[in-house]
């Protein structure tokens, strides 16, 4: 009875409460139609790339993330031969690894040994085997051993040999095609080599009958790995098949093209047309290698613009690896070096074929602006960074940004190998930011984002943001403190770096520090410190090696970053060992014996000292000033020591003894 | 014979036991010392009833879900497997001797997370060989990846959430 009545109430308030609202018709607004994928993609929208995190490639955690380049390579390469290691252990002893659970089974989780060749049963299937799974090498000893125990090898399976080693000029596969380690793909060198003669490419082409297809294998092995003697040989190839009315492929055009110059190249491709064979962007890209040999930047120029034009008339569509061609050859290789640029008129030159360089590029970026770009050949992603180059030769940022803005967008699918050639491609997008802009803070946007995470610290940035710091008349706590915090993990703390940073910290103007600032700069001075003076104390036989002495100059300065965050006891202990002779010589030395202490900082360290009422502190700096300066200069400072200090008769007398012995 | 008589007459006296009972619960008890210097991790701080509630499951998978058990005994066996590995591959780098090595199954992957303090001799190059090491060794013995998602401390005390 209580409840329908206390309902009744509830209704009758509710409905007094909502009156006016009855008036307004309430309409459920229709669903807005969404697609499948629209909630994954507002989420994905809401998540970018976290700038700050390292490569996922390292271990996330402060001790372990790389900054500079070199440790970038070590860290990931002794990752990876810690893989490889563990690998070759399963190779090794597969029985211990039998945990046979897995269905399907993944032969990538079982590694084995390569077949030996040595070993194998000399049959065509086994050479077969290896053909297919790219063992140069070991294909070439198999088959040697086939035929000097009169194995019968199939015309068929010879041909698959012969195109191999032709295409790998009887060495094992490069470095760069290496599928299984990133690490060696990346970081590891080949040296180009040249035609291997009296291989086993030239063995078999020997044995083959002379077709059309061996002939144009042979000619593009000859021209890949070319040399004076191979590409003679492979012209001469080139002459008997067309005088024997042979037919040669586009391979092997594309491979003698690349090699000649450019009016050879034009004519060759004259002959290629006459043979019904349109050129594709391989021809195209072979006969911009050959227009890039012209001596002279005109004649360069001019082919170019033909290559390009022909391109348009024939409809091929130009790839990235045709543009870094152009952009890479189109300036004087001679005047790129900024040392060699001596005369007016070189420079005049130099700028000249800069301006022709920018004005390309801007058209080239121009075309690929919303355009979905498409990896085509192995070089199509050195374009970025040859491009980016270009631009910071000319200093031209908005470019430099446009490129960027090319390279990140979503139609963009040819990417630079992070570490090596992307890393080189952000460093000068970077190196080209910090040197236009103006505002620190700007500068401090983009170096937190890109530093170590794309660019890794090097002494050329680090000393570029301090003098942008220094040139500045902002003050910018925050940046300073990263670049050092930086140079710190880094290791630039000793030599000229180090220098630029004791300088900079001493420029830094306390008062403007707000209060978590200013513990921020205490714990850098005293970890600074801290780390100096035990690297100068390294003095064991077995540390000599990584011992870096404190020098004078160093020494006043950290005496003064010290005092100025309160620590003049360590100051102090510091300043002693200038005065202390058995620091400087010894096994034990752990100061320079040469050099002077700052006489700017020395000045400020005796008037906080006399602000002090300090005697010995004062005492302490005039006698450490008293080693450059002459007897008329300490005279003053000894009678504001006499002025601002309590000193007794004795005191005075010593002082004055001290003054008087120094030179005039 | 005569002189096993003596024996049976201790035999036939009865006594009353009073050593403790060995059936209560010892799970989740840590010793405490006079002095306070006993470290316990968050982990051993909690009891075994607040599993789930303030502290999680040191393994992760789907295998003790009803109708997933196909394969719970090769888990657990697993498990051992990793963390027995892990505790003898880095024996110089363990805190609270590796008793807190999380195990998370996503998909096919088994990801290997905790905390590893750092050596007497740091050389983060050898950090970097032996987690590559262990990530391929650890994948081609279960037959499916593994990840190491370690993360590092200065010492045991940073883990260290109280002392009793």
């Amino acid at each position: 009875m209580i409840g329908r009545m206390g309902l009744g109430r509830v209704i009758t308030r509710s409905l007094s409460s909502v009156e006016p609202a009855l008036s307004q018709k309430l309409t459920i607004q229709p669903a807005i139609e969404r697609s499948p994928t629209d909630l994954l993609n507002a989420l994905s929208e809401t998540v970018g790339p976290d700038t700050t995190a390292p490569h996922f490639a390292y271990i996330d955690d402060p001790i372990t993330i790389p900054s500079t380049q070199s440790t970038k390579k070590t860290y990931f390469m002794a990752k990876e031969f810690g893989k490889r290691a563990a690998r070759e252990l399963a190779t090794e002893w597969p029985t211990l690894f039998a945990f046979d659970r897995d269905q399907p089974q993944l032969p990538v989780f079982r590694p084995r040994h390569l077949a030996d060749p040595l070993q194998v049963e000399p049959t065509e299937n086994n050479l077969l085997k290896m053909i297919s799974s790219r063992e140069v090498k070991d294909s070439c000893i198999l088959y040697e051993r086939m035929r000097s125990e009169n194995v019968d090898v199939s015309e068929k399976v010879q041909l698959e040999l012969f195109r191999l080693v032709t295409y790998y000029n009887s060495s094992n596969v490069p470095f760069a095609e290496w599928e299984e380690f990133v690490g060696m793909r990346n970081f590891g060198e080949d040296s180009t080599s040249s035609w291997k003669s009296g291989a086993v490419a030239d063995l078999l082409f020997e044995t083959l009958p002379k077709t059309d297809e061996t002939v144009s294998i042979m000619i593009a092995g000859l021209c890949k790995f070319s040399d004076h003697s191979s590409l003679e040989r492979a012209r001469e190839l080139y002459k008997e098949h067309r005088a024997a009315k042979g037919k040669v492929y586009r391979e092997a055009f594309n491979g003698l093209i690349g090699a000649s110059s450019y009016s050879v190249g034009k004519k060759l491709v004259a002959e290629m047309i006459s043979l019904r064979m349109t050129p594709d962007i391989f021809t195209f890209n072979a006969l911009l290698s050959s227009a890039a040999k012209a001596g002279k930047f005109e004649d360069r120029v001019k082919a170019f613009t033909e290559i390009i034009g022909e391109m348009k008339e024939i409809g091929v569509e130009p790839a990235l690896s045709s543009f870094h061609l152009i952009i890479k050859n189109i300036i004087d290789f001679k005047l790129l070096d900024n040392e060699k640029r001596e005369s007016d008129e070189q420079k005049k030159t130099y700028n000249h074929q800069l301006t022709v360089a920018i004005s390309w590029l801007n058209e080239i970026q121009n075309s690929l602006t919303g355009k979905t770009l498409k990896p085509i050949t192995s070089t199509c992603n050195l374009f970025f960074v040859e491009a980016m180059g270009i631009h910071y030769r000319a200093a031209n940022e908005n470019l430099a940004e446009n490129l960027v803005s090319i390279y990140e967008s979503k139609a963009n699918e040819v990417k630079m190998p992070a570490f090596t050639i992307e890393s080189m491609f952000y460093n000068r997008q970077l190196q080209l930011a910090v040197e236009q802009s103006a505002s620190l803070n700007r500068i401090y946007d983009l170096y937190t984002t890109m530093v170590p995470r794309l660019v890794g610290v090097n002494n050329y940035l680090s000393s570029l943001v301090f003098r942008k710091l220094a040139a500045s008349s902002d003050r910018h706590w925050p940046l300073l403190r990263r670049v050092i915090i930086d140079g710190i993990a880094a290791g630039q703390m000793n030599g000229v770096i180090g220098e630029e940073m004791r300088k900079q910290l001493c420029n830094v103007q306390l008062h403007t520090l707000g209060t978590s600032e200013r513990e921020q700069f205490t714990s850098l001075v005293q970890k600074l410190v801290a780390v100096w003076v035990e690297f100068s104390q390294f003095t064991e036989e077995r540390m000599r090696r990584l011992q870096r002495k404190l020098s004078p100059s160093q020494i006043s300065e950290c005496a003064l970053l010290l005092t100025r965050i309160g620590e003049q006891q360590k100051a102090y202990e510091l300043l002693d060992l200038l005065l202390d002779e058995t620091a400087s010589s010894g096994d034990e030395a752990t100061v320079y014996p040469r050099g002077h202490a700052r006489p700017w900082a020395m000045a400020e360290l005796f008037e906080d000292a006399l602000r002090k009422r300090d005697t010995y502190a004062a005492a302490t700096c005039l006698q450490i000033m008293s080693l450059t300066a002459n007897r008329a200069k300490l005279e003053p400072l000894a009678n504001r020591i006499f002025e601002k200090c309590n000193v007794n008769q004795e005191q005075v007398r010593i002082i004055q003894g001290f003054i008087r012995l120094r030179p005039q | 014979m005569l002189r096993s008589i003596q024996h049976v007459e201790a035999l036939s006296s009865r006594q009353i036991s009073t050593t403790s009972m060995l059936l209560k619960n010892r799970a989740g008890k840590t010793k405490s010392t006079s002095n306070r210097t006993q470290l316990l991790t968050y982990e051993m701080a909690q009891k075994p009833h607040h599993i789930g509630v303030r502290k999680s499951w040191l393994t992760w998978h789907s295998q003790n879900l009803e109708e997933f058990r196909q394969s719970q005994p090769l888990v657990v066996a697993q498990d051992e497997v990793v963390r027995r590995f892990i505790r003898g591959f880095f024996p110089q780098n363990l805190v609270v001797s590796g008793n807190e090595i999380v195990i998370k199954r996503r998909g096919n992957v088994l990801i290997v997370a905790g905390f590893l303090q750092y050596s007497r001799r740091l050389d983060i190059r050898r950090i970097y060989w032996m987690f590559g090491f262990a990530e391929e060794f650890l994948s081609i013995l279960l037959k499916q990846p593994v990840k190491l998602e370690m993360a590092f401390v200065e010492s045991e005390e940073d883990v260290a959430y109280n002392y009793i």
